[in-house]
């Protein structure tokens, strides 16, 4: 064989592999993306429609449950968490997906001869987060309430620098602002916040805590789930509580200790098969995995 | 010979379809696209083209409830033919989904840059809705929008508009939320005198109610030549609506609704009510994203127009109020200009139509004590004082002490903060008149504030006059009040910004310029002045006690 037929070979051979190996690379590619679609496609269809509403928190949630779980027929009736109790107890969707009852949803759900079925769905948790350049990695649940109350003032009484802490409080009746009272203040009283702790907005903390000149010294607090998908920020960190950090795995498995929920209601006597098919697909693997892939921490 | 031409053939097929492959990967990875668009980011040093199109308004079938625009003025007559059909189809399909006894239906906001265009199509329920007059502010309901490369007749995507959507997210996030703060703060303004706790507890939840439908891609988009257009239809927005006992059904409702909460405004009594409004259109200013902003870049290039096309100085045309950047009319001046290193930033109102002469004045001055790589940010105003032969010149002057290392890194920052403004119904604003520098606040070196009292007539300086005398002036005869012990006893504290009451004499804080006035109605006394943060504090926490003794 002449040497430049052997060239030529080789040339072919390499272009062929390269052509080759890049398509199936691309077609591998589209059909993972592609995968899940089809996996739907294998599923049984439920024609029946189910209604369901969700808290602004978890929409996020059920609209990405909704984009995947093909086979089934959901139709999204937004509100928030206590109008959308109201429309449960009237019979006006199916499925709600909020945070826990209320005393007063509870009430209202008894007047009108209803029982609620409340199914925790995804994990939450409550967190803090400092300046990424902190000394602080971590605080006990003792230290933060003390904080909050106004006993510790400053960084160095919890193994930090000596400098004032600026511990930023959220608005009343924010979800934040309950969530601290109940998960971590539990019946301690907060300290008034001085003009310089009290921000009304979210990003107006986050751009303080972040920045350097600023922000080393200050502490600020909110739900995994907006902390994780909607502030996350090189330039801030998550402390741990009792020294666990706060991750998928810790709040799976329950070590880190400010943990919550968000759930999953219907009515008791609603005993539509289609219903029952949708919450089980949603505990199960594949509505698990959905949620964890939406930025929420899943149940299993 | 066959062989050869059998090799070749098989190459070329080989090369097609990897050319092909790289081409389709190319085309479908976010982030080699971020990559290849980066050389498109914004300079705002550089012009831009105002594109030359020129609009024709029409009757759907001629009905005066449709009007839609056609466009003229580019060289490929096939693309205009293609852009001018789409227009027509969107509006044809939207004429059958709106309620044309209700509303009229128009095509607004359009506006052409470099060799793109955007459309807005809205509805109005406005019955004395003239079309001419409304055409690029009008404020209806947006229905759809058309995005187009005039180049090609293509629909842009909002990735030719940024390069990162995250990053626009992150601003899209900040305005909104400062955006359903203001809105909550308004409905509380709106009940004067409400001894109210604000409530922004819902805000947080609100935004990310936006921001959800953002990431589901539920919105609409159009932009301007400074700002990006978002319109979301199914959000949960907190709106809170301040019920009267006149809304007699809400007011009622309200009474045992938990959604409520009471206000007590002496003797009358409102609610404010949980809201959400669904509708949520925000623009966000390119001045914030510089990093992120490609569609000037894009889609300039050829020109492809029949008339010739506008270029503009400088971007972000909408902010330019004075059209130039250093520009005196009659009694105001407004002068930006970097020389040798060093940036002068002034504003400048006199009454006396010599704005230009005090200007010249001050840079020389300025000049003459000039430091490398400082900025002067100086505002100068006239008042008068009464009896009107007299007036007062006052400036604030602000210096900010750079090494060459910060001039360079905030320069830009500079620039951007002077093109800055915000349109209210009096005109625009300039945005660092109100806020200064604010990223370079820890590098004021001087705080001075200068004075001159002048005589109208014979416009001879008079001597200074120390500041705790110049309650002297104020011809109390004038006022409404017979005894200075009954103006005193009249006075009022208010801080920057509240409104005043009319017919009240107020001692008025100034907090940016740290000193404190006399207002009464719409005549300015100076009475004193605070030299430092400590001292504006000091007058502001013993208000009564100065006073009394400026009127001892």
């Amino acid at each position: 064989m002449k040497k430049s037929n052997i060239i030529i070979t080789i040339v072919i051979v390499t272009l062929t592999g390269i052509a080759l190996g890049f398509g199936v690379f691309l077609i591998f590619n589209n059909h993972s993306k592609n995968k899940e679609v089809l996996d739907n496609n294998k599923e049984t269809k439920y024609e029946e429609e189910i209604k369901i509403d969700a808290s602004l928190a978890t929409q996020p949630l059920t609209d990405a449950l909704i984009k995947n779980l093909t086979n089934f027929n959901i139709t999204k009736e937004y509100t928030n968490t206590d109008p959308a109790y109201t429309k449960l107890i009237n019979k006006e969707v199916d499925l709600i997906v909020v945070t826990e009852p209320s005393s007063d949803e509870l009430k209202r759900a008894k007047d009108k001869n209803v029982e609620l079925e409340v199914t925790p769905l995804v994990n939450e948790a409550f967190v803090f987060f400092t300046n990424i350049n902190n000394q602080v990695d971590s605080l006990t649940l003792e230290e933060i309430q003390k904080i909050y109350t106004g006993e510790i003032t400053n960084w160095k009484e919890v193994k930090g620098r000596d400098a004032k802490i600026i511990a930023y409080q959220r608005p009343e009746n924010s979800g934040s602002q309950t969530g601290m009272l109940s998960l971590v203040m539990r019946g301690k009283k907060m300290k008034e916040p001085t003009e310089k702790e009290y921000i009304e907005t979210m990003m107006g903390i986050i751009d303080y805590v972040s920045s350097y000149e600023n922000g080393l010294d200050a502490i600020g607090y909110s739900y995994y789930y907006y902390a994780n998908t909607m502030y996350k920020n090189d330039d801030m960190k998550l402390l741990g509580v009792n020294g666990i950090k706060p991750n998928n795995e810790t709040i799976k498995n329950g070590d880190y200790p400010l943990k919550s929920a968000y759930y999953m209601v219907t009515l008791k006597d609603n005993n539509n098969d289609t219903l029952t098919k949708l919450k089980e697909e949603l505990l199960g693997k594949r509505g698990q995995k959905i949620a964890e892939e939406a930025g929420y921490v899943p149940l299993l | 010979m066959k062989k050869k031409i059998f090799v070749s053939l098989i190459i070329i097929v080989l090369l097609s379809i990897i050319g092909g492959e790289i081409y389709y990967y190319v085309n479908h990875n976010e982030n080699i696209q971020k990559k290849l668009n980066k050389k498109y980011l914004v300079d705002i040093t550089t012009p831009y083209f105002e594109n030359p199109l020129t609009y024709d308004v029409h009757n759907l079938d001629n009905n005066q409830k449709i009007y839609y625009i056609s466009i003229n003025g580019l060289k490929n007559k096939k693309i205009q033919d293609k852009i001018n059909k789409e227009i027509e189809n969107k509006i044809k399909e939207l004429s059958k989904k709106v309620d044309l006894d209700k509303y009229t239906l128009y095509t607004s906001n359009y506006l052409g840059f470099e060799n793109t265009l955007s459309i807005e199509f809205a509805i109005t329920e406005d019955e004395y809705f003239d079309y001419n007059d409304s055409v690029i502010y009008y404020d209806g309901e947006l229905l759809d929008t058309l995005n187009v490369d005039l180049n090609t007749g293509k629909t842009l995507t909002l990735l030719d508009v940024v390069i990162d959507k995250d990053k626009l997210k992150e601003q899209l996030y900040k305005d909104s939320e400062e955006s359903i703060y203001f809105s909550i703060g308004d409905t509380y303004n709106s009940c004067y005198d409400c001894d109210i706790k604000k409530d922004y507890s819902k805000v947080e939840d609100s935004v990310l109610s936006i921001i959800n439908s953002f990431n589901n891609d539920e919105y609409l988009f159009s932009y301007r030549d400074s700002t990006i257009n978002f319109y979301f239809k199914n959000v949960y927005v907190y709106n809170p609506l301040l019920v009267t006992e006149y809304e007699e059904d809400l007011y009622n409702d309200c009474k045992t609704n938990t959604d409520c909460i009471l206000i007590e405004d002496n003797n009358d009594k409102y609610y404010l009510k949980n809201n959400y409004d669904n509708n949520f259109r925000i623009s966000l200013t390119y001045l914030d994203m510089l990093d992120n902003v490609i569609i000037y870049d894009k889609f300039k290039g050829k020109d492809i127009f029949e008339n010739k096309r506008v270029e503009i100085a400088r971007k972000f045309k909408e902010y330019d109020y004075y059209n130039e950047l250093s520009k005196c009319e009659y009694d105001n001046c407004q002068y930006f200009k970097e020389i040798d290193n060093t940036i002068y930033d002034i504003s400048i109102t006199s009454y006396m139509d010599n704005a230009k002469e005090y200007t010249d004045n001050l840079v020389n001055k300025l000049k003459e004590n000039r430091k490398d790589n400082s900025v002067y940010k100086v505002s100068c105003e006239t008042y008068y004082l009464y009896p009107k032969d007299y007036y007062y010149f006052a400036c604030s002057n602000y210096t900010y002490e750079l090494n060459k290392k910060d001039y360079n890194k905030y320069r830009k920052d500079i620039y951007v903060n002077s093109y800055k403004r915000f349109d209210t119904s009096e005109g625009a604003y300039n945005i660092n008149d109100f806020y200064g520098y604010k990223f370079i606040d820890d590098k004021l070196g001087k705080n001075e504030f200068t004075y001159e009292i002048i005589n109208k007539n014979k416009k001879v300086k008079l001597q200074d006059i120390l500041t705790d005398k110049i309650y002297d002036y104020i011809p109390y005869d004038y006022l409404k009040y017979d005894s200075k012990e009954n103006l005193v006893k009249n006075m009022e504290l208010y801080m920057d910004n509240d409104s005043y009451k009319k017919d009240t004499l107020g001692l008025h804080i100034n907090m940016k310029d740290s000193k404190i006035y006399m207002q009464y109605n719409d005549d300015i006394y100076m009475l004193a002045l605070a030299k430092n943060e400590e001292e504006y504090d000091e007058f502001y926490n013993n208000s009564e006690i100065i006073i009394e003794d400026l009127f001892k």
